[in-house]
């Protein structure tokens, strides 16, 4: 096909001009070449994972299932999720008008669903969050449900978090087949913190639920005393989480390893044990995959330097719901071990627009550090950081205020104690993990 | 000296970091000495505010607004009350349209829903000499109101920031007024906001 070609061709040119390549293909494809996509012989079995933190780490998670199943899976791995990168990597996967695969497992931006769906309805939606991110992009999480509705194909089967209000409140108005996974109360659960809540009223009729336990904001187990809307029929549920062994338990039965206990980290990993399971994927094969740690290594990393514990916690700047979850962790980690250091920066804020916002600094729940925790303040925006520590009750003399990553590991051994959780954005990971390991 | 804050739909109106005005608001309070009570009024809670000497609101998604104003409209009285009292309102993001013409009709200006605004703020403010900076994202506009509504005691704007923490002359503002109001013989102890104004001049040099 003359469209399929020409993008191959653009692809392997640009490649050859050291250009990244992602985009560009696509987009001459689309506008030149209109019903080409669409017109694809796509295999069956067609994948999609949405939302607004994990779907990168969701969709390697099924790719990683499905190829040891036997599968030749087609991923956008690099990241490329906008509508222009989807179609670049169909076809680069694509001979003549047949794409080869098994499968496809696909990460979609939640702003571009409606427009790939134009050209390929998924016969799987994976939803993990729709959380708070990127606010000057997305304006807000109830915008951004909307924009995900506007690309959910009536066939498609859902298979969603049900422990999360916002993503069953799809199904008040989806027509087809929906699953929901979530986690069963753990140790860590609780009764009620004064944080951010987004979804304390009900999706269907707008009365305020009961939560018997929340996960983190308003993500837990929630019944509405009006209507009924509730947390049910969870097919797939992390019944037990073993802190100790690094191990959770699904369904009861299934026990996979996991290199971190961070909520988003579980959610992912049910969430594609969930889509593998109703793939007919044999579950020993699972299982296996997803005890993988090599996976999502870079997501967390912990070691000890000088007699330090360090563990590093991969944030997002702008999605405050990461840095509540690593903060979470950071406290339960910690327990019982006295005065620990949090570590707080970022090079940027964000590298798709110039906007200085720094609202969503003020969604994050710092108050439930101690007041004698040390919290340092690097990068460019430590003061906007130290303001915040300060506003959250931490003791003055334990703020420290950094302009970048120069000499961290001094500063971190002279002047802070306990273990040190560095609860950066993904741009200051490497930076701060070379500063201290060298 | 007791100074209860009253901050409105809590749960429900609070999108960009709102809750960061009540805090810096607390924050600097305390350094005076002063004991500070936030309390909250929710949807089904009585709006009895005769204890509270300031109320503030944050922004909301618009499914929040309309379960907001659902409650507000069930009785407007406490609210047009509480602003004709001549005490301190701050309505900061969307919040602010809740007492326009279509919403309680406090006042009169009538926001249209035009598409989304998103930009980086700085600009003059009546109460500060100092600019005030901060952030827009909403999706309304009040033609002629320029960045801030001011009537008597009533401060409505649409910048986020949060605009007490990222200005601190705003929130000095704001606590003299509180504490002058409860004590004009008030002895200031020291204030710090050494951290904001660092941050503040930051900001503003780096424009």
């Amino acid at each position: 096909m003359l469209g399929v070609v020409t993008g191959k061709a653009i692809y392997k040119l640009e490649k050859a001009l050291h250009f990244g390549g992602t985009t560009m293909p696509g987009r001459v494809v689309l506008k030149f070449f209109p019903k080409t996509m669409k017109s694809l012989r796509y295999p069956e079995n067609v994948i999609m994972v949405t939302g607004s933190c994990g779907k990168g780490s969701t969709t390697k998670l099924i790719t990683e299932v499905l190829e040891r199943a036997g599968m030749k899976v087609c991923c956008n791995r690099d990241g490329a999720n906008q509508w222009e990168g989807v179609a670049t990597t169909i076809m680069n996967h694509t001979k003549g008008d047949t794409v080869q695969a098994d499968a496809l497992v696909l990460e979609v931006d939640e702003r571009y669903l409606k427009l790939v769906i134009r050209f390929l309805r998924p016969k799987y939606l994976v939803i993990n969050n729709i959380t708070r991110d990127q606010p000057p992009r997305q304006g807000d999480y109830d915008i951004v449900y909307g924009e995900i509705m506007k690309g959910i194909a009536p066939e498609t089967h859902l298979i969603v978090n049900g422990d999360d209000p916002i993503l069953r409140k799809f199904s008040l108005s989806h027509r087809g087949p929906m699953t929901y996974f979530g986690i069963e109360k753990t140790e860590n659960s609780y009764e009620w913190m004064d944080d951010i809540k987004d979804y304390l009223y009900c999706p269907k009729c707008g009365h305020k639920m009961d939560f018997d336990y929340f996960h983190y904001g308003s993500v837990g187990s929630y019944s509405c005393p009006e209507c009924g809307f509730r947390r049910e029929n969870i097919s797939y549920a992390i019944t037990d989480v073993d802190y100790a062994n690094d191990e959770i338990t699904v369904n009861g039965e299934d026990k996979i390893k996991v290199s971190s206990h961070v909520l988003f980290n579980l959610y992912n990993i049910i969430g594609a044990y969930s889509v593998c399971d109703i793939l007919g994927i044999d579950r020993g094969t699972t299982v296996e995959a997803l005890s993988d740690d090599r996976i999502m290594g870079k997501i967390y990393d912990e070691f000890t330097v000088n007699d330090r514990k360090y563990t590093i916690l991969n944030c997002k700047a702008e999605n405050n719901s990461t840095y509540n979850l690593a903060l979470l962790y950071a406290e339960a980690d910690n327990k019982g071990q006295g005065r620990k250091t949090i570590v707080l920066g970022h090079r940027e804020i964000s590298r798709r627009y110039v906007h200085f916002d720094l609202s969503w600094l003020y969604d994050i729940n710092f108050e439930m550090l101690s007041p004698e925790d040390y919290v340092v303040c690097t990068g460019p925006n430590a003061l906007d950081f130290a303001v915040r520590a300060k506003l959250a009750g931490i003791r003055k003399e334990n703020i420290i205020v950094m302009d970048d990553l120069t000499g961290i590991k001094q500063v971190i051994e002279q002047k802070t104690e306990g273990n040190v959780y560095g609860v950066l954005n993904f741009d200051y990971v490497e930076p701060f993990r070379k500063g201290i390991r060298g | 000296m007791k100074i209860t804050i009253g901050y409105l739909y809590h749960d429900l109106m609070n999108l960009y970091g709102d809750s960061g005005n009540v805090k810096a608001l607390v924050y600097h309070l305390k350094e005076q000495g002063a004991e500070v009570e936030v309390r909250t009024f929710t949807v089904g809670d009585p709006k009895n505010f005769s204890d509270c000497d300031m109320l503030y609101i944050g922004s909301g998604t618009e499914r929040a607004m309309d379960l907001t104003l659902r409650d507000m409209k069930k009785d407007m009285d406490p609210f047009t009350e509480f602003i004709e009292s001549g005490k301190p309102v701050l309505a900061t993001g969307n919040s602010l349209e809740l007492f326009g013409k279509d919403c309680i009709g406090v006042f009169d200006f009538d926001p249209e829903h035009t598409g989304r605004i998103v930009k980086d703020v700085h600009t003059k403010c009546p109460l500060t000499e100092k600019d005030v900076i901060g952030f827009e994202n909403h999706a309304g506009h009040i033609e002629g109101m320029g960045d801030f509504i001011i009537e008597g005691e009533f401060l409505g704007t649409y910048i986020i920031g949060p605009i007490l923490v990222r200005n601190p002359e705003l929130c000095r503002y704001f606590v003299h007024k509180l504490i002058d109001r409860k004590d004009p013989a008030h002895n200031y102890l020291e204030e710090d906001y050494t951290y904001e104004q660092e941050a503040y001049n930051k900001t503003v040099n780096a424009e």
